[in-house]
């Protein structure tokens, strides 16, 4: 299912690079392609966050079977990421 | 004549658009919880700080999106402002548990600190729930 509207996603960022060429620019398929480019985006980063939470979980799981906390270099890769994500948000 | 009958490409256009969106929403309720299979503080506080890192990944995209509203673009950076330094507060005191513990299991330190320190790990975690929740209904509500 993920690998599919991943797919649909890509289909529409597709569709919607194409719009704006047509009809010599004409407003109307400049406007839809915007619209589609909006929704195929917001398809793929809700695709993406769910693989990402699937991910963590996988690995929590696999913390609570091996009786064991987060590790030093796990924590460290999360912070990272936080930041790397955080400097992106403050900056746009 | 409907206005959507004399306009074949808009309704094309809309029912694509709303196509994508039950998609984004269907896979949006379909909630997968890394916090579910938890059983300690520190395994909990990870998964919540997992959590936030997701959310907080999703937003740096999102927020990168021409079609973003202003204000819905400044909602998410508000969030995140918030969410961010009691996140890293929560991080740094799992980290503390961590160290402690193996201070413990060396014989340099005693059950009650341990105590303290998960106590304390505890107070983030509930400190940090709604601040990680509000970024994420942030980032759902585009």
């Amino acid at each position: 299912m993920g690998t599919t509207v991943a797919l649909f996603a890509s289909l529409l960022q597709v569709v919607a690079g194409l719009l704006p060429g047509l009809k010599d620019g004409d407003p109307r398929f400049l406007a839809a392609g915007k619209i589609l480019q909006l929704a195929g985006a917001l398809t793929a980063d809700t695709v993406k966050a769910r693989d990402a939470l699937a991910a963590l979980r996988s690995q929590v799981e696999l913390m609570a079977e091996e009786g064991r906390p987060p590790t030093e270099d796990e924590w460290a890769a999360l912070k990272a990421r936080s930041d790397a994500a955080h400097a992106a948000i403050q900056d746009a | 004549m409907h206005a959507l009958e004399r306009r074949p490409f808009a309704a094309v256009l809309l029912g694509v658009a709303l196509l994508a969106l039950f998609i984004a929403t269907a896979i949006g309720c379909a909630t997968v919880s890394p916090m579910a299979p938890a059983q300690t503080a520190e395994q909990r506080a990870f998964a919540l700080y997992g959590t936030f890192v997701v959310a907080e990944e999703t937003a740096a995209d999102l927020v990168q999106l021409p079609g973003l509203g202003a204000a819905q673009k400044a909602a998410i950076k508000d969030a995140d402002a918030k969410a961010k330094p009691v996140a890293d507060a929560l991080m740094d005191a799992a980290r503390e548990v961590f160290k402690i513990r193996g201070e413990l299991e060396a014989g340099a330190t005693t059950n009650d600190k341990l105590a303290v320190a998960v106590a304390n790990l505890e107070r983030w975690v509930g400190e940090a729930t709604p601040k990680v929740q509000a970024l994420v209904d942030s980032v759902r509500r585009k």
